[in-house]
């Protein structure tokens, strides 16, 4: 169920958007040495409330929360050439936006918990 | 899906093809199927995406996914382009039509390409053609979307 | 010294007295005295009676003679006799004192101490006494002048040897003198030819200063005229920098043109493709598209072939602006030189401005160093003269120190004529050792066993040897620390000509021990005096023993 409104945040030099109905709580990234599924550049922790459970995601950076957003579904070519899923895509500030479905999340982007941990 | 070169979709046999370079190839675009060509876009790339996708890119307000036309057809890497450009394309899909961006190195010229040129192909390199004593491959964007 | 060759008592020999003749001559006399006074005294009485005596006088005086004849006879004539006697046995014994007197002061002559007492205790009464007193004084007296004698010899040494302490460190003065001296006159040469030099330095530099202004003028012209041809290299480079300039305008347009041209080439490519879009309606624009496609490109060659020229251009422009950067650089590099060769004129200027003044500060110093050299010779040839006034005396101390170690020995050599019982003696030692020779008589092996015995009890004794009465035979022991490596040669060895020598004969004619004077040895070379005596078997002369004794050694008796 989406909000309207989307937590926004670059991980691995894209733009991703989750509804921010579905998080949690924004906290620090992981502490130096440990170790887990997405470390590197990760500074901080997007927790959200998973269907199965907490999930984490990793951030670079948080752009914040916005709303308004035109939200197109994902072309052909975007899903051919794209093994993952969102809920759609849309463009913020000129910039691209994957929005990312809760339920299919992207493990690269995935720190911790999610229906497959 | 509809199949693919069936005598309704594929271009007509003298049809204006816009040329573009890539690397050391020449590719040919049907005009019918080229929305537009412009300087190359800025272009985000996507994490976890397959090679062919350059990334993300916004055109008319939408964002635009971009296909690296050299790494679609193999094309070696040639000269480094002063002007590359980015071709978008319509591509037509089940649902009708999306927008997809390919990015070359340089955009030509409209030619017409005639029919006893043809060399039947398969996926969306749907032949080759000369043009002069140059050997162009031929594109069908309608079946860039589908994968091959 | 007693003559050795002194001629012997041998023997008492009592003279004879005349005693009977006196002692009748005494009682004649007095019979004969008696009888003119009883002649005298009749022929008075005769007289007296002439002249009326009483005739009892001549009865009483011939009472008288009687009595008296009697008395004569009777008493004094016997007295007489007796006292005639005992005179005559008092006169024999002083004149046997007096031999023995004679005797022992003959010995006592021959400076025989020992001989002299032994005879003196055959001296009547008191008398053999006061002469056994007399001679031990005088035994005393010599032991003490002996012992002084090598006092004497012991102080002459001391003094000889301060005395050559003193001459060495003396003469360690004098040789450093003698170094500081001569080390004060190598400086004062050095100093002089350190201010030669230092002279003809200055000289050098006055003429280097001279030529310096003439180079310095030179070198400013040479400067004068690169910067100028500097300046000239530098109009063209920078000539050469407005057309770089220029050309980078005209490339920025040339950019500027392209871009517009790829605009457009792009325009012409949509227009051609919204134009077959439009199919037949836009044919006619598809072909204007086609004219602005190729305008462009026409455009974009003229831009190339324009930048060619550009290019070509800038080429030529740049190998000027290199060869002028070139003569540059090869201008500023002769400049860099003329300047360093102004430079150096400079530092030659004032280093000979510096090594002028440092000439004479080198002269100035020199100067008061020789005279403070000078200073110090003269205080050294003060210190030297005193050092020889010093060495002199010491010479004359050494001299005296020499005199007195003689006269020691002169001494010594005195006190050894005297044959006392001492073990100083050498003459007491001669015949102490004769007498055990003679225990030995004639038993050669015996005598060969002996003499290294005797030789080892004292050790400053250099050669002791027995030779028969006719130096046919010798027996001899020699002591090799004081010879060292000499070697007793063979004649001595053998004894020959021993009869000849002076201790030989000598001691045979004293019949004592006897001493020599210093003359050389017969082993060594070196100054000795000989000890001899005879040795007597059964009062006939066996042969006589003797040893030898080194002048160095004597102060060890």
């Amino acid at each position: 169920m989406t909000s309207g409104s989307f937590l926004l945040f670059h991980r691995g030099g894209g733009l991703w958007g989750i509804d921010s109905g579905q998080v949690v709580r924004i906290g620090p990234g992981p502490a130096p040495g440990e170790t887990g599924a997405a470390t590197d550049g990760e500074t901080l922790r997007v927790e959200l409330a998973g269907a199965a459970g907490p999930v984490v995601l990793a951030a670079d950076r948080v752009e914040g929360v916005v709303a308004g957003l035109a939200v197109r579904p994902l072309s052909t070519a975007l899903r051919t050439f794209w093994p993952e899923t969102g809920c759609g895509v849309a463009l913020y500030s000129g910039r691209p936006v994957i929005l990312l479905d809760p339920l299919h999340l992207p493990l690269p982007l995935v720190a911790s918990g999610g229906p497959d941990a | 899906m509809e199949p693919h070169n069936s005598p309704e979709t594929r271009p007509a046999p003298s049809a204006g093809h816009l040329l573009v370079r890539v690397g050391e190839q020449i590719c040919a675009v049907p005009v019918g199927a080229v929305r537009r060509v412009v300087r190359a876009l800025t272009v985000h790339p996507l994490p976890g995406a397959r090679a062919e996708l350059a990334g993300l890119a916004e055109f008319a307000g939408e964002p635009l996914p971009v296909l690296d036309l050299g790494r679609l057809i193999g094309a070696p890497i040639g000269p480094h382009p002063l002007f590359p450009v980015t071709v978008v394309v319509w591509s037509r899909t089940a649902d009708g039509r999306e927008a997809i961006g390919l990015a070359a190195d340089e955009a030509l010229e409209v030619v017409d390409l005639s029919a006893s040129s043809w060399l039947p192909a398969a996926g969306f390199l749907v032949g080759e053609a000369l043009v002069g004593d140059q050997v162009v491959r031929v594109l069908d964007p309608d079946q860039l979307g589908g994968g091959s | 010294m007693p003559d050795p060759n002194f001629a012997p008592s041998n023997g008492s020999n009592l003279p004879t007295p005349a005693a009977p003749s006196r002692r009748l001559g005494s009682s004649m006399l007095g019979l004969v005295l008696l009888g003119a006074v009883l002649v005298a005294g009749f022929s008075l009485l005769l007289f007296a009676e002439a002249h009326g005596a009483p005739g009892w006088l001549f009865e009483a005086f011939l009472l008288v003679a009687l009595v008296a004849v009697a008395v004569q006879l009777g008493v004094v004539v016997p007295a007489e006799r007796r006292l005639a006697a005992l005179a005559e046995a008092q006169a024999r014994t002083r004149i046997e004192a007096e031999d023995v007197l004679v005797e022992a002061l003959g010995h006592l002559s021959s400076g025989d101490l020992v001989r002299c007492s032994a005879r003196g205790h055959g001296l009547p009464g008191e008398l053999a006494p006061a002469f056994e007193s007399a001679t031990a004084a005088l035994g005393v007296l010599a032991q003490q002048i002996q012992s002084s004698s090598i006092e004497v010899a012991g102080a002459a040494s001391g003094v000889n040897q301060i005395a050559s302490e003193l001459a060495s460190g003396s003469s360690e003065q004098a040789a450093s003198v003698v170094e500081i001296t001569a080390a004060m006159e190598e400086l004062a040469r050095t100093a002089f030819q350190i201010a030669e030099n230092a002279a003809s330095q200055a000289e050098l530099a006055q003429r280097a200063e001279e030529s310096g202004d003439v180079g310095a003028a030179a070198v400013e012209e040479a400067v004068a005229g690169v910067e100028e041809v500097k300046k000239r290299i530098s109009g063209i480079a920078d000539r050469a920098d407005s057309l770089g300039a220029r050309s980078k305008e005209i490339y920025r347009v040339l950019d500027l043109i392209t871009e517009i041209s790829q605009e457009t080439h792009i325009l012409s490519l949509n227009a051609a493709i919204e134009a077959a879009a439009a199919g037949e309606h836009g044919r006619r624009f598809s072909v204007v598209a086609e004219e602005v496609r190729r305008l462009a490109q026409r455009s974009q060659e003229s831009v190339e072939s324009v930048r060619a020229l550009l290019d070509e251009f800038a080429g030529s422009i740049r190998a000027t602006v290199v060869a002028t950067e070139e003569g540059s650089k090869e201008a500023s590099r002769v400049l860099e030189r003329a300047r360093a060769a102004a430079s150096a004129i400079d530092e030659l200027r004032r280093a000979s401005g510096d090594t002028a003044r440092v000439a004479r500060e080198i002269s100035l110093a020199t100067q008061q160093q020789n005279a403070a050299s000078d200073q110090v010779v003269l205080t050294l040839k003060e210190v030297s003269q005193v050092v020889q006034r010093m060495a002199d005396g010491l010479k004359q101390f050494t001299s005296t120190a020499d005199r007195l170690n003689h006269l020691g020995l002169q001494i010594q050599m005195l006190a050894q004529s005297f044959h006392l019982d001492t073990p100083h003696s050498l003459k007491h030692a001669a015949e102490l050792w004769a007498k055990e020779v003679e225990r030995r008589a004639g038993n050669w092996e015996a005598i060969d066993r002996l003499l290294p015995e005797l030789l080892a009890e004292r050790g400053y004794i250099e050669f002791l040897y027995f030779t028969d009465e006719v130096a046919g035979q010798l027996s001899s022991a020699a002591n090799y620390e004081l010879l060292g490596s000499r070697d007793v040669p063979e004649s001595v060895r053998r004894g020959a000509g021993f009869e000849e020598r002076p201790w030989f004969k000598s001691a045979v004619k004293a019949g004592r021990a006897v001493i020599t004077t210093v003359y050389p040895s017969l082993i060594s070379g070196e100054p000795i005096f000989t000890v001899a005596a005879p040795v007597y078997e059964e009062g006939r002369l066996a042969g006589i023993l003797a040893f030898d004794i080194n002048i160095n050694s004597w102060t060890k008796i």
